[in-house]
């Protein structure tokens, strides 16, 4: 009877030493016992993912995480819809042009869909330069506060002959862009067109006469949310 | 009045006494309560430090008081821990 209790004191104190041991190895970003526990974004802090991005060794979980592409619901009707999960960061108007500006966090799903049903007319690139002074960037609506000139540019043309524009921008330090719309691929509305891997921001070039319906701030899922009625 | 060897709280009949690996285990759960509730919580630090060592101090007199019940019961019922 003296074994198997010894066996079962040894198990208790190694689990206990084991989870005592995570948490110091670990600090101050959480255990992975504690994973369970917590929701993405206290799972992975942002100065964790930073540093993942920097030395360029992820935690499988969080690519596992980061890779999800759900499925969606797209809205039926004559509308525009998000073409990715974030928060808008801006809706800026210009003579020629509405720049609609998603931001996107390490924690929102990185697919991103068309905003409209139409023809792949062009797919650009752009982002040779990759410049780190924000001042080199200034004055360009769809770039504020950012210093990421990378980017991918998917021209929609849609039924009607509106052209639209998703620009898939990322971070200087992250710079990796996959675009799967293919030019004379016939695209319905909120099908995958892309996906950045890390950061950053989707910008939507639209015509002038559309009108957003959702605000600075506001939170859109992408393929689901109605950002313009048509 | 007879003397127990400190080493007698630790090892005890070629296994470990049960208060020295509840106590163990306790401190383990204890640490990793506490960083949990420090991240889900968003408590200043020292508002939580008072919550946390107010549960501590009561769950921690708890267990002395089961300890002590326990190591009395053993006494009665003739038995050694």
């Amino acid at each position: 009877m003296r074994i198997p209790i010894l066996i079962l004191q040894v198990a208790i104190l190694a689990a206990s030493v084991t989870v005592v041991m995570c948490q110091v190895w670990n600090f101050p970003f959480p255990s992975p016992i504690a994973h369970p526990f917590l929701s993405p974004k206290e799972r992975w802090p942002e100065d964790q993912i930073k540093g993942w991005v920097e030395s360029g060794v992820f935690e499988p979980a969080f690519v596992q995480f980061f890779q999800r592409d759900p499925e969606r619901t797209i809205p039926p009707g004559n509308n525009l819809v998000a073409p990715a999960d974030g928060v808008i960061k801006g809706i800026v108007e210009t003579p020629e042009k509405k720049y609609y500006i998603v931001g996107l966090s390490f924690w929102d799903v990185h697919v991103v869909r068309t905003p409209v049903e139409g023809v792949v007319t062009s797919v650009y690139e752009e982002g040779e330069v990759v410049f780190r002074d924000k001042s080199e960037t200034e004055g360009l609506a769809f770039l504020k506060e950012k210093a990421s000139p990378v980017q991918k540019t998917v021209t929609i043309q849609t039924d009607v002959g509106q052209e639209y524009k998703v620009r898939l921008i990322t971070s200087w330090w992250a710079s990796r862009l996959k675009v799967s719309a293919r030019v004379g691929q016939r695209l319905n509305k909120g099908d995958r067109i892309g996906r950045i891997l890390l950061g950053s921001s989707v910008v939507i070039d639209a015509p002038t006469t559309d009108a957003f319906s959702t605000k600075v701030g506001e939170r859109v899922v992408a393929g689901e949310t109605v950002i313009c009625q048509k | 009045m007879s003397k127990v060897s400190p080493a007698k709280y630790i090892w005890t009949d070629g296994r470990f006494a049960w208060p020295f690996v509840v106590t163990v285990a306790y401190f383990a759960a204890a640490v990793f309560l506490f960083d949990l509730a420090w991240r889900v919580m968003k408590l200043p630090i020292d508002e939580l430090l008072i919550a946390a060592s107010v549960v501590f101090a009561v769950s921690f007199a708890g267990l002395l008081l089961a300890f002590r019940m326990f190591s009395r019961g053993s006494k009665r019922g003739g038995s050694s821990s």
